[in-house]
């Protein structure tokens, strides 16, 4: 086969707190339910959404807009799937 | 990442815990006894930090843990960093024990404060060299200056 598609988004955060250490995780764990990779890139820094240290390396404040770029098969579900999430505010607050 | 905040912790060279519950509340009365929170807030406080391991481990993995907690009864953003060299059975995220478990404390209202701190964390528990110096100090001063070194520049 002949290359993984690639899908992009861009999201704003827009839970109070930021992409503290919960909704990291829940990122995370959200973005390795698929095979694809993901990279979140904000302000230039871009890193792994695999992985929660990395994740947390961007301390992302509420209102930061993250570039998500996702490769693989299952890209655009997974790049759904972070987006609804991030959405959500990590079912934080109002 | 603020120096303030490293050279203000309590620092704890080797803690008698061995497993996630006692590991908390050790840590959480060296933060009384530094004066970094209230004893008698002390219970209360303890009740969130286990409140939030609930939601999902504060493991980040790496043998390395920062449970936290906010509250309006924390006057200032306040860090305890402790060592286990046996490990701390923690649930963490990767499986493995914990060794080094930085608490971070935090008034309600220093969301950014508590980001910066959880990024310089994050940033440590990726370096090799950091977990490596950090399990070879020879005590709690020396513990301190290898991360006030490692506080630099963001």
């Amino acid at each position: 086969m002949n290359g993984d598609s690639i899908c992009r988004a861009t999201v704003t955060l827009g839970n109070k707190n930021g992409l503290h250490a919960r909704p990291a995780y829940l990122l995370v764990q959200t973005a390795n339910a698929y095979a694809a990779s993901l990279k979140v890139g904000r302000d230039g820094m871009v890193v792994d959404g695999k992985s929660i240290m990395a994740v947390m390396m961007l301390a992302a404040e509420s209102g930061a807009v993250l570039d998500l770029e996702s490769e693989g098969p299952d890209c655009e579900d997974q790049i759904r799937a972070v987006r609804a999430l991030i959405e959500s505010k990590f079912g934080e607050d109002g | 990442m603020n120096p303030d905040l490293v050279a203000g912790a309590a620092v704890l060279e080797a803690i008698q815990a061995t497993d996630k519950a006692s590991a908390l509340e050790e840590i959480l009365g060296a933060a009384v006894q530094a004066k970094l929170v209230a004893k008698k807030d002390k219970a209360a406080l303890l009740d969130r930090l286990h409140a939030r391991e609930k939601l999902g481990s504060t493991g980040i993995g790496n043998g390395v843990a920062i449970p936290h907690v906010k509250g309006d009864e924390i006057g200032r953003v306040g860090l305890v960093v402790a060592r286990s060299l046996p490990g701390i059975d923690y649930e963490a995220i990767d499986g493995r024990p914990v060794h080094t478990l930085f608490l971070l404390l935090a008034p309600t209202d220093k969301g950014q404060e508590h980001l910066a701190a959880l990024k310089w964390i994050s940033g440590l528990a990726r370096d090799t060299d950091f977990r490596r110096f950090f399990l070879a100090a020879e005590s709690a001063p020396a513990i301190r200056d290898l991360l006030l070194e490692m506080s630099g520049p963001a």
